[in-house]
């Protein structure tokens, strides 16, 4: 009797296969796992596959094949080549990096600004600023778009004075169209009031007696901000550098408003001109999309547990 | 060769830096900053030459294209950054340095002022016909430097001199003479057909509105006589250039330049200099204002003013020249594809609503057996099973009403139903199992979130391959066709048939089993129940109609496939599927945060009471994790309503019969140029998101509070 008793505690090699067997909801999420990955894993194996191949089978024929090839992988991949992305690459990163420091540094002042800072109003404003939050993208596209310029004699703002029929230019950016400058000028307007909001909560959740001995020691708030506040909030910070920097990178409808002609539009907008374009490059979108899908899946991959917690600060991006 | 190679060598290099970079976010030092900043400089720049260079490291025109984006990057970064911290010194003399402020803001203010005058082509230029300093191609703003430059040392100069002035009655003569000198420049340089034909009557009136408004003000700020002549000079300007006609007389204009500058540096001049504990005041208010000034200029830039402007668009015509009042809410309102009624009536024939109809009589049988069971009478006793048949039963009502209402309205309100509802079941499914998971939680959810980090644009490529339809009498390229033409051919076969429906059979026995067994052990039997009914199903569609993408065509049985994209009013289900597999992973993650942080003595009390696991979670975890859940929702209704780059890129620009607002706003504003109407579109969005967001907000500054 003795040992049935202590059977529990060291199951046998059968039991134990026996438990795994019908451990129903392990093998119900991995079957899960198994259709959620199908679809992109169709995607990269389709991508090793030339033109002829890809229109006659499904990508599980990829290794009774025998053939796989990079020749997808060099058409978008070579500088010259017509469906060359490289251009498009360099773009989105030229997007992609200012879009993502600039707001997160703005951000972080203005996080510092309404937490640490005593000032009239300080809870009205800042109230008002995540309230724009509520503002979709589509809202504000059409002003940017004619802001930088869209193809019309100028972009620009300008202000028409009231009583009167003069007009004063404001601030000529008639230079910007079709840059990748206006599209990171507009991701880092709208990435703001979420960022501040995900950074205050941070920023303002910092020891207040650490402020109170440097403030003490003469540091005015530049040099708080500078030397106490910044380092701390590295974990915050990346956590948020990795969403906008996905968020951007992923980016289409700012960037399709924007360069939308543009040759050297970034990688989103040219994937979906090539999807548009059915019979000659169809075979060539599987590649595209893997490298366009790299940088932000590797990305992912690696710093995880920093979105993960970006995401669960504040999961009301709009 | 020399792809692979690389190819291999950038995953590696790229793997590395992104783990170093890991490790020291994770040690979390000072240092750190130093370290993550080179080391996302060096992956940067792997990423950027491997990428343009795989095939040939070092072209020509590649490399000037890397070059030109690294040096605008850092210049942008730098110059955005760089002017924040500069201000922030330039604030920090404030207290201690007041000269050297004065001085710094009169040349600021200077350099800002003129610029805006040559900006506007008011002025002519100085030197010469041309100008000499092409500093920047800004159409004739800081390209002609001349201006700027003479405007800052000009106030600089003067600011200085009136911030070192010993007295009131200097300070302001500093100021008179600073103001002649610069209205005299103004004056001789005004372009001719920039010079005013003064109204004198308008000119004083305004001069003595504002010039009483800053009287007034100055009562209250104790500084009577400089708020007077500020308000003054600015009224007088106003009323000189702004209300008259220009051009009209080839006077010099030097009353109308130099009366103003006037009165407005005397004006600066008259007053107080600030003591050393007023200053200190200012200084810590003016460091609040640079703390938060980037920030606030980029959202009126981005989002307050266009707000503004779109609202304004939306009343215009579609070239935004004339009002048109309502015109634009009307015709979006009633135009034929925003709401399309007309085949209500086939609701009520659908098998959707059948479907519905049976689970809702399951949900009260259910509920009104548990009554009984419980209480002895023929009362409704709300349970696990009784209310998710009612809810799903509600689903599909609402599925089943919007399949067949069409227009981009309902196709939205569908979207976000179907998305919001089945992502969130879904994820809060796998996260209840990842949660009990033996073996792989990790991998498994990591698995599941990877959609996150693809573009929308990436996710609508890897579906369309999926969604593929090919010519019947070929292999199918796409998996979803290629798995429902093997199984018209598999149910229509000999052997293979009869074999699956022996095993089918198998099932159901052994299904039917353990519902007896359950019943006998008074346990609950629904989800096998379930799982039998279903078995049962499949079992009845192989032996009687059949299954899979199959047609009869004279007899001869030929394969059918299904056009995912483009038949109506299904395809709008497909487009879905694909938002579903990218916002499941997001739920799942927030779920599993939620029940990892359910207290674990309230689970322990449950299990010492008896509940069974079932019972846990629909009377313990899920109450607790509720709130989680209307975060989620709501994320997600947000985020639905706005749809764009699915329809547009998988779903061939709503053309068939699956357009959104948003992909509709997008093609009247950008491809047809309607902006009238477009604004219109943007501006029903906001409103719809508006109360969802609303909530939201509040929701988190209770949160942060």
């Amino acid at each position: 009797m003795a040992t049935v008793l202590h059977q529990p505690k060291q199951p046998g090699i059968g039991e134990r296969i026996y438990q795994r067997l019908t451990d129903v909801p392990t093998w119900a999420l991995w079957f899960l796992v198994l259709v959620w990955t199908i679809p992109s894993f169709g995607l990269f194996a389709n991508s090793f596959r030339d033109r002829d191949a890809q229109r006659n089978d499904a990508f599980w024929n990829l290794l009774s094949e025998r053939r796989g090839t990079l020749e997808n992988y060099e058409a978008v991949l070579s500088s010259g080549a017509t469906n060359d992305l490289t251009d498009s690459l360099i773009t989105s990163l030229a997007i992609a990096v200012p879009a993502t420091i600039i707001p997160i540094a703005f951000a972080a002042f203005a996080a510092y600004g309404f937490a640490w800072i005593d000032f009239k109003g300080r809870k009205w404003l800042f109230i008002a600023t995540v309230s724009l939050l509520a503002i979709p993208l589509q809202v504000a596209l059409i002003p940017l778009l004619q802001l930088f310029g869209d193809g019309t004699p100028f972009g620009g703002a300008h202000l028409t004075m009231p009583l009167t029929d003069k007009t004063l230019t404001v601030l000529p950016l008639n230079n910007l169209a079709g840059k990748a400058s206006s599209v990171w000028l507009t991701h880092t307007g709208f990435a703001m009031p979420f960022s501040i909001f995900l950074l205050h909560n941070y920023i303002s959740q910092l020891p207040k007696e650490l402020f109170e001995s440097a403030r003490i020691d003469g540091a005015n708030h530049f040099g708080i901000f500078w030397r106490l506040v910044l380092p701390l909030s590295i974990p915050a910070l990346a956590s948020f550098a990795i969403f906008q920097f996905l968020w951007t990178w992923n980016d289409y409808l700012i960037a399709n408003t924007m360069l939308g002609f543009e040759s050297s539009a970034p990688t989103t907008v040219r994937i979906a001109n090539l999807a548009g374009d059915f019979d000659n490059t169809d075979h060539l979108l599987t590649a595209a999309a893997f490298v366009q899908a790299f940088v932000p899946v590797s990305v992912f991959f690696a710093l995880q547990r920093y979105f993960v917690r970006g995401l669960l600060a504040g999961s009301v991006k709009g | 060769m020399t792809l692979v190679l690389g190819l291999v060598t950038l995953v590696g290099l790229i793997g590395f830096a992104l783990k170093s970079l890991g490790d020291l976010l994770v040690s979390n030092r000072p240092k750190g900053l130093t370290f993550t900043a080179l080391l996302v400089g060096l992956l940067l720049l792997i990423f950027v030459v491997g990428g343009a260079s795989l095939s040939e490291i070092v072209s020509g025109r590649k490399m000037e294209r890397v070059l030109e984006m690294l040096g605008t990057v850092f210049l942008s970064v730098f110059v955005c950054v760089g002017v924040w911290v500069l201000l922030n010194l330039f604030v920090a003399q404030m207290a201690r340095g007041w000269r050297i402020f004065s001085a710094i803001l009169g040349a600021v203010l200077g350099a800002g002022f003129f610029g805006l005058l040559r900006g506007n082509r008011s002025v002519l230029p100085i030197f010469a016909e041309e100008d000499p300093f092409e500093l920047l191609s800004g159409g004739g703003w800081l390209g002609r430097a001349e201006w700027p430059v003479i405007g800052a040392l000009l106030f600089g100069v003067a600011f200085a001199a009136i911030a070192a002035a010993p007295n009131k009655q200097v300070r302001a003569a500093i100021g008179v003479v600073a103001g002649i000198v610069a209205g005299a420049l103004l004056a001789n340089y005004v372009k001719l057909w920039h010079r005013p034909a003064i109204d004198w009557v308008e000119t004083l009136i305004a001069t003595a509105v504002v010039g009483g408004i800053g009287a007034a003000i100055g009562v209250r700020k104790n500084a009577l006589v400089r708020y007077a002549l500020l308000g003054a000079g600015l009224g007088f300007a106003f009323g000189a250039w702004a209300l008259a006609p220009f051009g009209r007389t080839i006077d010099a204009p030097w009353i109308a330049a130099i009366v103003p500058m006037v009165l407005i540096m005397a004006g600066i001049g008259w007053g107080s200099v600030p003591t050393e504990r007023e200053r200190a005041q200012l200084e810590s208010r003016a460091q609040a204002a640079v703390f938060l000034a980037p920030a606030l200029i980029f959202l009126t830039i981005a989002l307050v003013v266009p707000a503004i402007r779109t609202g304004i668009l939306s009343f215009k015509d579609r070239d935004s020249e004339l009002f048109v009042g309502l015109d634009n809410y009307t015709e979006l309102f009633t135009a034929e594809n925003s709401f399309d009624t007309s085949n209500w009536a086939d609701m009520f024939t659908s098998r959707l609503f059948f479907v519905a109809m049976v689970l809702v009589v399951i949900g009260v049988l259910v509920g009104l057996i548990t009554g009984i069971r419980r209480n002895g009478s023929a009362s409704y006793e709300s349970g696990p099973t009784s209310v998710g048949a009612l809810l799903l039963a509600v689903f599909l009502f609402s599925f089943a009403a919007l399949s067949v209402l069409r227009g981009t309205f309902f196709n939205n309100l569908w979207w976000v139903l179907t998305v919001v509802s089945v992502a969130t079941a879904l994820g809060l499914a796998i996260a209840v199992l990842a949660d009990r998971a033996t073996f792989g939680e990790k991998a498994a959810k990591s698995l599941i979130f990877m959609p996150m980090a693809i573009s929308f644009v990436g996710a609508s490529i890897v579906w369309r391959l999926q969604y593929q339809a090919r010519d019947i009498r070929k292999n199918q390229t796409g998996v979803l066709n290629a798995v429902w033409v093997e199984l018209g051919r598999l149910s229509n076969s000999g052997a293979p048939r009869i074999m699956i429906m022996i095993v089918l059979a198998g099932l159901l026995a052994l299904g039917l089993l353990r519902i007896v067994r359950r019943v006998q052990a008074d346990q609950p039997f629904t989800l096998a129940a379930i799982t039998t009914f279903s078995i049962g199903w499949l079992l009845y569609r192989f032996a009687g109609p059949r299954l899979g993408g199959f047609q009869t065509v004279n007899g001869e049985t030929l394969p059918d496939t299904v056009l995912f994209l483009t038949e109506r009013p299904f395809n709008n289900v497909f487009l879905m599927i694909i938002l579903i597999w990218m916002q499941v992973g997001f739920a799942m993650v927030i779920f599993s945060a939620a029940i990892k942080a359910v207290p674990a003595e309230f689970i322990e009390a449950a299990e010492v009471d008896g509940a069974t696991e079932s019972q846990t979670f629909f009377n313990v975890t899920l109450p607790t994790i509720l709130p989680t859940v209307g975060v989620v929702v709501t994320t997600m209704i947000v985020q639905v309503t706005k749809v764009f780059d699915i329809v547009s890129v998988a779903g061939g620009g709503g053309k068939f019969g699956n357009n959104v607002l948003a992909n509709q706003m997008f093609d009247e504003s950008f491809n047809i140029g309607n902006i009238g109407f477009g604004a219109t579109i943007a501006m029903v969005m906001f409103a719809m998101v508006l109360p969802v967001m609303i909530y939201n907000i509040l929701n988190m500054q209770k949160g942060a509070a």
